[in-house]
């Protein structure tokens, strides 16, 4: 039943009418922007290609074809406590060493639950494991699968050599797809990209309030959900108007998501536990709100219609978290001064190496700038690899932390 | 031929790196495999990195000969080893960055790349990587590859082949292509009941080929990081960066590359042989993530795949052992 398209457009006024009352606009856009995509997807009037967190999703709009992120996805079955399944069956193919969210996601695929893609596309430059794995799902469903592969520094050559390649993916994605690629429509995606960057960074700007006007349990979810996927989208920019008059509203009643703001903290890493979890009402019951978070850091500079593949090139080779970790701690370093944290919580993702790498440094540099810092070891998709008992103890020991000062 | 700055070791990790560049510097290029005994680090890089970075790193914090290390773009552990290296040790470092697909303007963008550690080397070892030496250098490094190719014609045993080769790892270039003329002086070949492909990545434990050896079988392909993954020549061209950066990234490719080649050279590898034994140590994505692939292309050719982990111990496990001897079994 969830691969009928259909499905998605009944559900759409339907969910919009339920969360009326319970949840904000934003979280409402949120909802009905996934469910015109899922209609899209398992509908299927239009190719669909599947892509990964990273690629620059402005693109695949530009094309005129559903984009599909199977992250997004394993991370919304996690949320409804669905993945254990898929990770096992994901698991009896992939090593249990490797991320989490891919295990959930060949699990699904292995299911049939998914809907079946066009074209496959990846890009490199932050998760090393994402092409491999991208073009085992190529495989998995019999279709072609191109792939970025962003270079390591910046520089002029390094741009021309990303944006020579970006060129190449996206004319053969037309080619494959037999849908033209016209500058003109990535330069009207690109400009409701610009959009959505000038309400990112406003909604930023209003997140530094005091008291916390927004909880980072929801920015690392469906904001940084929209992050990923809305960018070139008119619903993008919907949502990011709307998160941001939503924010402004609190603001300026002073409102603090929390009941009494105590202590404001930095989460790191683009992810948090999906599945039902304790971490968040535990922050929540001791007064510590999670102010900001790494995944909505505005990185990129803004975008320009006028040049949009050299903007799209920008955006993918000023990515902090790819190349030299001095470039993450910088971004970091900034985040703790804008949003006045007093600490920070590194969730370090099972099997997630490009996070995890840089964590001891993180902290050195969290600490030098006198603020707490807490290595929170655990798994954003895997509930059976959750451990609640250890997982309290460090939060109840960083908490304590923050109150003896 | 470059005159050594005897005693100048530059440790490197990864064989997409010409280290014809650091010998037409005079530098003695060093494969960074550290003794398996040496603990792995645990509290600079997180506990879920490949076992043979954390052995690595240690390694770099204790007392060794290096002046340098020479590392490779080539996972996101790699990368994150080079940033503790800058971030805490008193160690000059150069991340070379690969690209993972390979066409003319890759090859143009890699000799770029090379360019840069030609630039570094000069400015943090003060060392003059010039036109002509790296001619001379690429000679040199073609009569290696001569030489190994001969004793992969004479049907020479694997074992001895890996075993040399990791002699190799850290002799100048002269002393190894002698040491590899005395070894086919001396070669004989030697005929197996079964053939086998060892593929993976970095094997530290020669003595599993030993092993595999002593019950019958002959491995025929030694598709790993310290095996032999290249053994063609470089051509002559005007422009020795270029004619290194197109060899080197169009030698046959290891599980990072992405872009197909690595599928058709293993199917190639497979041919003629009756099993595959793959050893990747843990945590190795690249290696890991291609497993699937793989474990497809054998189900295709009705070929008994073996996957053994690895833990960067080098020792041949009891477990290894039985695991080897059950899937030998069936040609016994």
């Amino acid at each position: 039943m969830l691969r009928a398209g259909g499905l998605y457009r009944v559900l759409r006024p339907l969910l919009a009418l339920y969360l009326l009352k319970e949840r904000n606009r934003p979280y409402r856009i949120w909802v009905s922007f996934l469910c015109r995509i899922f209609e899209g997807a398992y509908g299927r009037k239009r190719p669909v290609v599947w892509v990964n967190a990273f690629f620059p999703v402005e693109a695949i709009y530009a094309l005129g074809a559903v984009p599909f992120i199977p992250e997004i996805y394993a991370s919304l079955v996690a949320y409804f406590d669905l993945s254990r399944g898929p990770i096992a069956l994901g698991g009896t193919k992939l090593s249990t060493d490797l991320c989490s969210f891919f295990r959930c996601v060949m699990g699904l695929a292995e299911e049939g639950v998914l809907p079946e893609p066009d074209l496959v596309i990846s890009s490199s430059h932050l998760c090393d494991g994402a092409n491999k794995f991208f073009s085992e799902l190529a495989r998995f469903y019999a279709v072609d699968h191109l792939f970025l592969d962003p270079p390591y520094g910046g520089g002029d050559k390094a741009k021309v050599y990303l944006l020579e390649q970006l060129r190449y993916v996206m004319e053969e994605a037309s080619r494959r797809l037999g849908l033209p690629l016209r500058d003109e429509a990535l330069s009207l995606v690109l400009h409701r990209t610009r959009h959505i960057w000038h309400f990112m960074q406003e909604v930023n700007r209003l997140r530094q309030g005091r008291p916390s006007p927004f909880a980072g349990s929801e920015g690392l979810s469906y904001v940084a959900g929209m992050a990923f996927y809305s960018p070139g989208s008119e619903e993008g920019v919907e949502f990011f108007r709307a998160l941001r008059d939503h924010i402004a509203v609190r603001v300026r009643g002073g409102k603090g998501y929390l009941p009494r703001e105590r202590f404001r903290v930095l989460w790191l890493h683009h992810i948090r536990p999906y599945y039902p979890n304790s971490i968040f009402s535990f922050l929540d019951a001791r007064g510590i709100a999670v102010a900001f978070e790494e995944p909505n850091y505005l990185w990129w500079p803004e975008p320009r219609p006028e040049a949009p593949w050299e903007s799209l090139t920008d955006k993918l080779l000023c990515n902090p978290w790819a190349g030299p970790l001095e470039r993450r701690l910088q971004a970091v370093r900034e985040m703790a001064l804008s949003y006045g944290v007093q600490g920070a919580i590194h969730f370090s993702h099972w099997g997630c190496r490009q996070s995890t790498g840089g964590a001891v440094q993180l902290g050195e540099a969290l600490k030098e700038m006198g603020l707490l810092y807490l290595l929170l070891p655990g798994d954003g998709a895997d509930p059976g690899n959750y451990s609640p008992g250890q997982t309290l103890t460090r939060l109840q020991a960083f908490a304590e932390m923050l109150e003896s000062r | 031929m470059g005159c050594y700055h005897w005693g100048v070791r530059v440790g490197w990790s990864c064989t997409y790196l010409p280290v014809e560049i650091l010998e037409a510097g005079g530098l003695l290029p060093e494969r960074l495999l550290p003794p398996p005994e040496v603990p792995k680090e645990d509290a600079l890089l997180d506990p879920n990195f490949c076992p043979y970075i954390r052995s690595l790193l240690s390694f770099l914090q204790g007392e060794h000969s290096l002046q340098a290390v020479v590392l490779m773009n080539t996972c996101d552990g790699m990368r994150r080893l080079f940033d503790v290296v800058v971030h805490y040790l008193d160690l000059p470092a150069f991340l070379l960055d690969v690209p993972r697909k390979v066409d003319e303007s890759l090859i143009r963008y890699f000799r770029e790349r090379l360019q840069d550690l030609v630039h570094w080397l000069k400015e943090a070892l003060e060392v003059e990587v010039g036109q002509e030496a790296l001619h001379g250098a690429i000679v040199r490094g073609n009569k290696t590859r001569a030489l190994l190719r001969r004793l992969l014609e004479e049907g020479v045993k694997a074992s001895l082949i890996l075993g040399l080769v990791r002699e190799g790892f850290s002799l100048p270039r002269e002393a190894f292509n002698d040491r590899l003329k005395e070894a086919l002086s001396r070669a004989e070949s030697a005929e197996g009941k079964v053939k086998l492909l060892m593929t993976g990545s970095l094997l530290e434990v020669v003595p599993l080929v030993e092993l595999a050896e002593g019950l019958g079988a002959e491995v025929t392909a030694l598709d790993l990081c310290t095996g032999l993954r290249f053994v063609q020549e470089v051509k002559r061209e005007d422009d020795p960066l270029m004619a290194l950066s197109r060899a080197y990234l169009r030698k046959p490719p290891c599980a990072r590359m992405s872009d197909g080649r690595r599928r058709q050279y293993l199917e190639a590898s497979m041919q003629g042989v009756q099993g595959v034994i793959y050893y990747v140590p843990k945590f190795c994505d690249p290696y890991l993530y291609e497993l699937p692939s793989l474990r497809g292309l054998c189900e295709e050719k009705g070929i008994p795949l073996l996957v053994l982990e690895g833990d960067y111990t080098g020792r041949v496990t009891g477990g290894m052992r039985t695991r080897v001897e059950a899937f030998l079994e069936r040609w016994m």
